[in-house]
């Protein structure tokens, strides 16, 4: 930063240009996320589940009840290698219902050692429970069983890696195990190394039971794990004291364990205060319905007592948030309820953080800013009635919550084939600032029943709101299909640089593990050379080249995380020429330009102008030697911020610099030599709010431009 | 002098011989290819090295392939002739543009379009490939059903006269929401197709449970006929005593009353 040199005074010369760009494009991603091949499959995909994996987020799986288009003996998951824009099913699950593919079923990405691990129950195979992992779960061939064990309900998975090079895969997977002495069903089966987890079954897997208490014969069928990277894993479920076959008066159980489960005693570190014994009663005589059919007032879905979640902060394990659902004091309608407890689950707030009457399937999660999402389905209206589902957030502790409805389709079609009608369960998960979900929901291709648009993989005529099979005229009836989601958050990038002082003209770096580029800088710091390019370097780095190396020369690279980064799809597209001196490129309609670059391919001209144009990137250069090449960095707006950028032209002084307005981040940036009569020395980061620029000469007319939010 | 001898020979039998030809011969002999494939088609090789699934990467062994005509598929898969699909070689490098060819293979990723996982091609003339694959299908169909008819304890004819809730104490799942909601179904017995029917009529256990882990299972109502094909133990976990259906297959329409028969024999 030493290098602005320029007195403030000389900038009362200066003409400031701010252009706002105009935010047209979906700020969130809702894709229906069954394949084009299968255009025209009618089944009931209902009870999603997604798996994104923290160590490559564009690598995410899903599930639902599906089953294997060829009616072969294997179910099938959804993946995705591109951030969920594309998907195909891969049938890699022993057993196969050609009804439903699996029973229940949930997947969860290893944190950073890349396998996937999944709990079912197994297709066709009733209460059989399996917990099984993959190391590419793109790659034909079954996954590897670790657990075979009869039985068991509703396996709920978590899994992570314990932070630090090489460590180990903790695996948990939460179940209601009839097999379980005295009607204490709530079960967590753990593995504290997933990835040595050996056949024969239960490889390295333990049942640990979490039930401490007197039960109505079982505990509720939902048994919920949550993990901290610090080794503290909370589990949420519904202890039932009484059951009347269409009413189950339960309490709302949380155990903790602060190392990972792996001590002589497990999930003992919750005490509850009323009667010594371990699980904290968060809620007490609830009233939970039990009507396993298709219900006509409520959606067609069922009631089952399936519908709780947790989770936990991840920058602070002490705070924990809980939903379930219940008739408040006995009486319809079905409602969810979120707490929030900041003492490690001691004590709980003492009145819901919010309530949403007519809903099921709550999930939550908080991301890495402590922001608190929670997805919910609830029934509204009538004539027809519809299935909102929502995503609320809160930034404030759950004090206040914003509200993004993602569908609203209709709920009485189509007819339900079995139950559950949209699932028992939805799916939630946060990485870094970002929220990725899944929901079910009916598939009619009507714009107005996805407020934040949609993207159909499968052939659909929105127009005729027609499905239409893989020949793209016959018409498919409607279904229930699966639906991810992400949602994205306001860009804070870390800026890091690295100064080239060896003899080499050229200065590279990359991004801190983990993260990508948004864009970057270069800078000549003794002022005594001129730039040839500035481009980006793969996806995670930047690399300057200069004409010279004067002593010392920078690299600047503005660095997001993965998972942020794919999330707002950050792309890097490119033009090249091969004749003319200058070269632009423009990002896809559906982006905005963040940053970019320009290079001169041989080398052997400098270079003048490296700016945003438009909604894209332009350079210039002095000649072309044959090939020329620019870069726009693009990504997707997040919702409720605006990518902004903001422009000054410098009239006296070969310095030019200029200040994101109040608030917000510099993403990227740019310079122009307007007069095309100088050459580019420095462009890059001003602190984290500003953008610098240092030419050759002063023209009169040399500009500076920074792209904000 | 290769393409010659694999017009000869199927694929792989080379490779078998080295271990026996007789058994390789067996192994991938239409009729066994046919058996281990999910999906078989004649096909022309439209590019090498090729992929036309984003997620499959494009390498020596792959090759996409246009289907003229699918031999063996899935009715839930959809009609793919015509379309262009990716196969993973068997043998990678083992394709050449513009050939014809049988490929049978297993379904592997779901996506644009299809990619399959090659086990095995044939280049016979395709009237006489067809007819074998044919063939096997049929007799594969038989197998199957007639391992169905072998696990039966009792298969009768007749029609459903009372459905009634069971008493079944403590079975596991009970209380959950996959409990199967035991219903008994009365059947007035016209033919036994095996086994001794205690009298004229039977009973049997079915899920009337519309959870989706019993939704495929037969659902009877007074009325419901057919021939019904009745297990003990099916589900040995589930210790059920008496006959239950828990499967499509435990019901099949009376116009498959001649073909029980053959297959059950004398």
């Amino acid at each position: 930063m030493s290098r602005i040199r320029q007195p403030l005074a000389k900038l009362l010369s200066v003409l400031i240009l701010a252009a706002i760009t105009a935010a047209g494009q979906a700020q969130v991603k809702v894709v229906n996320i069954v394949p084009n091949s299968r255009s025209g499959e009618t089944q009931q995909d209902s009870e999603p589940n997604l798996a994104v994996n923290p160590a490559n987020p564009q690598q995410i799986a899903g599930s639902a009840f599906t089953p294997d288009p060829l009616s072969g003996p294997n179910a099938p998951i959804y993946v995705s290698i591109n951030g969920g824009d594309t998907w195909a099913l891969n049938s890699i699950l022993p057993g196969n219902s050609t009804f439903s593919g699996t029973g229940d079923l949930t997947l969860r990405f290893g944190g950073t050692s890349n396998h996937l691990y999944a709990g079912d129950l197994r297709g066709g195979a009733g209460l059989r429970m399996n917990i099984l992992r993959t190391p590419n779960f793109t790659a034909p061939g079954l996954m590897t069983v670790l657990v075979d064990r009869n039985g068991v309900d509703q396996p709920y998975i978590q899994a992570i890696t314990v932070p630090g090079l090489g460590g180990p895969d903790r695996v948990y997977v939460g179940n209601n195990d009839f097999n379980a002495v005295g009607g204490r069903t709530a079960t967590i089966d753990v593995s504290l190394n997933g990835l040595l987890a050996t056949p024969p079954p239960p490889s390295n897997f333990v049942a640990r039971r979490i039930e401490t208490r007197a039960t109505s014969g079982q505990d509720g069928p939902p048994i919920r794990p949550i993990v901290h990277p610090d080794g503290t894993v909370y589990a949420v479920f519904y202890g039932w004291r009484a059951f009347n076959g269409s009413m189950a008066t339960t309490d709302l159980v949380v155990v903790r364990d602060d190392n990972w489960a792996a001590g002589a005693t497990q999930f003992a570190a919750l005490v509850d205060p009323g009667d010594g014994l371990a699980g904290r009663r968060v809620m007490t005589n609830l009233s939970v319905p039990w009507a396993n059919f298709s219900q006509a007032n409520f959606g067609q879905e069922r009631f089952v007592g399936s519908n709780i979640s947790i989770a936990v902060d991840p920058q602070n394990s002490s705070r924990v948030y809980v939903a379930w659902a219940d008739y408040p004091g006995g009486t319809p309608p079905y409602t969810l309820h979120v707490r929030r407890s900041d003492n490690r689950g001691v004590t709980w707030s003492a009145a819901d953080l919010i309530t949403v009457a007519g809903a099921t399937n709550p999930a939550l999660a908080v991301n890495a800013d402590g922001q608190v999402g929670f997805l919910y389905q609830q029934v509204t209206g009538a004539a027809p009635p519809r299935w909102e589902t929502h995503l609320r957030r809160s930034s404030d502790l759950g004090v206040t919550w914003n509200d993004l409805l993602l569908a609203r389709p209709p709920a009485n079609a189509p007819a339900s084939t079995f139950v559950p009608y949209l699932g028992d369960y939805v799916h939630l998960m946060a990485l870094s600032k970002s929220f990725f979900g899944i929901f079910s929901a009916n598939n009619t291709p009507n714009l107005a029943n996805f407020p934040q648009g949609v993207t159909y993989q499968r052939n659909a005529n929105f127009t005729t709101q027609t499905l239409l099979n893989t020949n793209g005229t016959t018409p498919v009836p409607i279904s229930i299909d699966p639906f991810f989601f992400s949602v994205c958050a306001p860009f804070a990038p870390q800026i890091v640089n690295f100064a080239q002082s060896g003899a080499s003209n050229v200065s590279f770096l990359k991004c801190p593990q983990g993260q990508k580029v948004l864009s970057g800088g270069c800078s000549d710091d003794f002022t005594s050379t001129s730039l040839v390019s500035t481009q980006p370097w793969g996806d995670d780095g930047w690399t300057c080249d200069f004409k010279t190396q004067p002593g010392s020369l920078s690299s600047f690279a503005l660095c997001a995380s993965a998972a942020d980064t794919v999330c707002r799809g950050v792309a890097t597209v490119r033009n090249t020429v091969s004749s003319g001196t200058t070269v632009s490129v423009a990002c896809p309609a559906s982006k905005q330009v963040i940053g970019g670059g320009c290079s001169d391919d041989f080398t052997s001209t400098d270079l003048r102008t490296s700016r945003p144009s438009g909604n894209g990137w332009s350079c210039e250069f002095a000649t072309n030697p044959g090939s020329l090449t620019a870069f726009a960095q693009c990504a997707t707006p997040a919702p409720g911020a605006t990518i902004q950028t903001v422009s000054l032209t410098q009239t006296s002084s070969n310095v030019a610099f200029i200040k994101c307005p109040a608030g917000k981040r510099v993403l990227g940036g740019g310079c122009h030599d307007v007069l095309g009569s100088t050459l580019l020395q420095s462009t890059y980061p001003w602190s984290n709010d500003g953008w610098i620029c240092n030419f050759q000469n002063v023209t009169g007319n040399l500009a500076v431009h920074a792209i904000c939010e | 002098m290769r393409r010659s001898m694999r017009k000869l020979v199927p694929l792989h039998v080379l490779v078998g011989l080295c271990f026996g030809a007789a058994e390789a011969q067996a192994a991938d002999g239409p009729a066994e290819l046919t058996r281990a494939a999910q999906f078989v088609f004649r096909g022309t090789v439209q590019r090498v090295e090729a992929s036309n699934l984003e997620i499959v990467p494009a390498d020596a062994g792959t090759a996409v392939v246009r289907v003229d005509e699918v031999l063996k598929g899935a009715p839930s898969l959809g009609d793919f002739t015509g379309r262009e699909v990716t196969v993973k070689l068997a043998k990678p490098g083992d394709a050449t543009a513009g050939e014809q060819a049988v490929f049978f293979t297993k379904g592997w990723l779901y996506g644009e379009t299809l990619a399959v996982l090659e086990i095995g091609r044939l280049y016979d003339d395709a009237t006489r490939v067809r007819s074998q694959v044919a063939a096997a299908m049929h007799h594969a169909a038989n197998r199957e059903l007639g391992g169905r008819l072998a696990g039966a304890e009792l298969i009768v004819a007749g029609r459903v006269v009372e459905v009634r809730p069971a008493a079944v104490v403590g079975a596991v799942g009970e209380g959950s929401e996959h409990d199967p909601q035991w219903w008994e179904a009365v059947v007035q017995v016209d033919t036994v197709l095996k086994g001794k029917s205690a009298g004229k009529s039977v009973t049997f256990f079915f899920p009337a449970s519309q959870d989706v882990v019993w939704a495929e299972a037969p659902k009877p109502a007074v009325g419901s006929d057919g021939i019904w094909l009745l297990y003990r133990d099916q589900s040995p976990e589930l210790g059920l005593l008496g006959y239950t259906a828990l499967k499509p297959w435990n019901l099949l329409p009376r116009g498959q009353a001649d073909r029980v028969r053959q297959l059950l024999g004398p």
